[in-house]
């Protein structure tokens, strides 16, 4: 009855709480902010000790693996759902804060959440209470795969199956939809994270040497690769010798960095076959006559969409602006919460 | 859109409008020397699909978002880059909106179970609220105040001395006696009334008389046919405050309540009658006007006795 007061008052949010970006879309206005999820946490000494909130998003992301003994740079989402949930409502609460105008009432938005299709009630409940605690009036949780479809523009209302593949920073999120809802829901623990993981211990195995998460994103995202092409490229990558303990330069090309992403990389090519097998057969046809759409940052490594194809045989496309997939697909279901009941999730 | 078959006219940069999608995309792969089957085995399409991408039937594809994608897909097979590609797609075909909700045709929902028995609440719901203003109304108007019945029951205190104001009121006469007649219920209603109609405190709604000795010769001649057709009257005065309680014949109680200090009650009912006095030793009782003394029956200060 007061909804007209209330979207005066306050604008209703999409957020896609993602494990490496969090992505802001306010109604009427679009994707408003898109930063890392990550906050970092300065312990203060002295006669009124306290904990204070040094920065989050893009500041905090450049102090991690940097941080002296009395600020701790914290990744609160851990494999899609909130590893620490007090950390994970002063993110959500900052960004909010940062979208929203200041004004005289502390803004109480409806807000929809995305949550990835395999997480427990134990973790979805953890995210709603999140975003209640964060200054939500009411929040609506959506599942990954059907945000990203409708992100991605998939005809989900329609009676054919549309497949969609989101791997994000901590999932990697399966599904097959048709009349407004999921068929078929998957959902993987590998993500951009593990590819990152993956590179990681791969050169401390065959070079001795020691790199950080972020150099390891850097790596990935240089000269990454899930197929070999037919250009070879190397990168100069900095790390400490673990013989030696000193601080040293190596390079590296993109069949090594290929052959250290095959374990992650495998687990996404078995959850896309086991999804197909799943479908049902009519969906199925659809599928093989449109293929899938890979959607989230996973999406954005160098032949992915190839290393898909030639395991599956499917046509295998990627969505435009597939970071934002989802955050836009939470946006357009946000315009029409009013009117859509099926879409949404329950706990 | 295909007239524009002409291989000279292509890849020219003097050609302001942009030659065809599916020409660029087949003249590109005829350099390339392939043919529609490699690539269709290279991008997993059908013969048919990447036919429909070079002919410009794109209506032919799966949808706008799986057309954008294989021509992206395809372009970058070519080695093309695909952006132009994909702003000449939205030219030929705008964007139509995208429907979240599955079609629908039908209104209404299906019952649950358990809900079928009960239609709806609200038409209960309005009853029930009705009913509820009716007897809230009838709480307020005193509606279902009964009056006491007559015949069996008069009782009523008054001050002493009483009678003063009650011989003189131009109200008494024979014309009062009619509504009281009809106030009072029952087979009395020819005797009693008529004794009772002249005093002033007859006024109290519900028949209640007054015990004044008032109210002219005829009332007074008649008083003792009230007593015989209504039945034995019992006459407490209280000397200090006494609780007492009267039962008639059938067991009935007439009256249970407190005579306060200087008061009198006059009960009539049937007799014998059970009695329970409090504080016996400061109350009178008479009985059709004969003094009963109660001090034999009390015990510590109650009498408990019958009256024949």
């Amino acid at each position: 009855m007061f909804g007209f007061l209330r979207s005066y008052f306050s604008n209703d949010l999409a957020i896609d709480l993602g494990t490496a970006n969090t992505l802001i879309y306010v109604r009427g206005k679009g994707i408003v902010l898109d930063e890392p999820s990550v906050v970092a946490i300065r312990t203060e000494g002295g006669p009124n000790a306290k904990k204070t909130i040094q920065a989050v998003g893009h500041a905090a992301k450049q102090m991690l693996g940097k941080t002296p003994g009395n600020i701790t740079a914290i990744r609160p989402m851990k494999d899609g759902v909130i590893a620490d949930f007090v950390v994970t409502e002063q993110m959500i609460k900052q960004f909010i804060k940062k979208v929203h105008d200041t004004r005289l009432f502390s803004p109480s938005p409806r807000i929809i959440v995305c949550v990835p299709c395999g997480s427990t009630q134990v973790e979805r409940r953890a995210i709603r209470d999140a975003a209640l605690a964060a200054g939500a009036s009411h929040v609506y949780l959506i599942e990954e795969p059907m945000a990203a479809a409708i992100g991605a523009g998939l005809p989900v209302a329609d009676a054919t199956g549309s497949m969609v593949v989101d791997i994000g920073g901590g999932t990697t999120e399966v599904g097959v939809i048709s009349l407004g809802g999921m068929v078929y829901a998957g959902s993987v623990r590998v993500g951009g994270d593990k590819f990152d993981e993956a590179i990681v211990n791969y050169i401390r195995r065959n070079y001795g040497m020691l790199i950080g998460d972020t150099t390891a994103e850097n790596i990935k995202k240089q000269i990454g690769s899930a197929f070999p092409g037919s250009e070879v490229r190397e990168i100069e990558v900095k790390g400490r010798n673990l013989a030696e303990g000193i601080p040293r330069s190596f390079t590296i090309s993109s069949n090594e960095i290929l052959e250290a992403l095959a374990e992650p990389l495998n687990q996404i090519v078995s959850a896309v076959k086991i999804a197909l097998e799943q479908t049902p057969p009519e969906l199925g046809a659809d599928i093989a006559d449109r293929g899938m759409v890979l959607t989230g940052g996973g999406a954005l490594l160098r032949d992915l969409d190839r290393l898909l194809m030639e395991e599956t045989g499917l046509p295998v496309i990627v969505a435009e602006e597939p970071l934002t997939c989802v955050a836009r697909g939470c946006g357009m279901a946000l315009e029409k919460m009013d009117e859509l009941g099926s879409i949404f999730a329950s706990e | 859109m295909n007239e524009v078959h002409n291989p000279q006219g292509t890849g020219s940069e003097e050609y302001a409008v942009m030659p065809p999608i599916g020409y660029t995309l087949r003249a590109a792969r005829e350099a390339r020397g392939e043919t529609l089957q490699d690539v269709a085995a290279s991008l997993k399409l059908t013969g048919r699909q990447v036919e429909a991408l070079e002919t410009d039937r794109f209506d032919l594809l799966p949808g706008r978002a799986f057309a954008r994608g294989f021509l992206r897909n395809y372009a970058r097979h070519l080695h093309l880059d695909p952006a132009p590609l994909l702003a000449a797609l939205d030219e030929q075909a705008a964007g139509d909106a995208m429907d979240l909700a599955p079609v629908s045709n039908a209104v209404g929902t299906m019952p649950s179970s358990g809900e079928r028995l009960r239609p709806s609440s609200l038409p209960v719901a309005l009853i029930a609220f009705g009913l509820f203003l009716v007897v809230l109304a009838g709480w307020y108007f005193n509606w279902f105040q009964q009056p006491a019945p007559q015949d069996e029951v008069v009782a009523q205190e008054t001050l002493l001395p009483p009678e003063p104001t009650a011989l003189d009121s131009p109200a008494a006469g024979p014309d009062t006696v009619s509504p009281t007649v009809v106030a009072g219920a029952g087979d009395a209603e020819g005797a009693l009334p008529a004794g009772v109609a002249p005093s002033v405190e007859g006024s109290v709604q519900g028949g209640a008389v007054s015990t004044t000795p008032a109210a002219g010769a005829a009332a007074l001649e008649e008083k003792p046919a009230a007593g015989a057709a209504a039945g034995d009257r019992l006459d407490f005065r209280f000397e200090r405050e006494a609780w007492f309680e009267v039962r008639d014949a059938d067991g009935k109680v007439l009256f249970s309540g407190t005579g306060r200090e200087g008061t009198a009650k006059e009960v009539i009912g049937k007799a014998p009658f059970k009695l329970v006095v409090g504080n016996a030793r400061y109350v009178k009782l008479e009985h059709n006007g004969r003094e009963i003394d109660m001090i034999p029956h009390i015990r510590v200060t109650v009498a408990r006795f019958k009256v024949e």
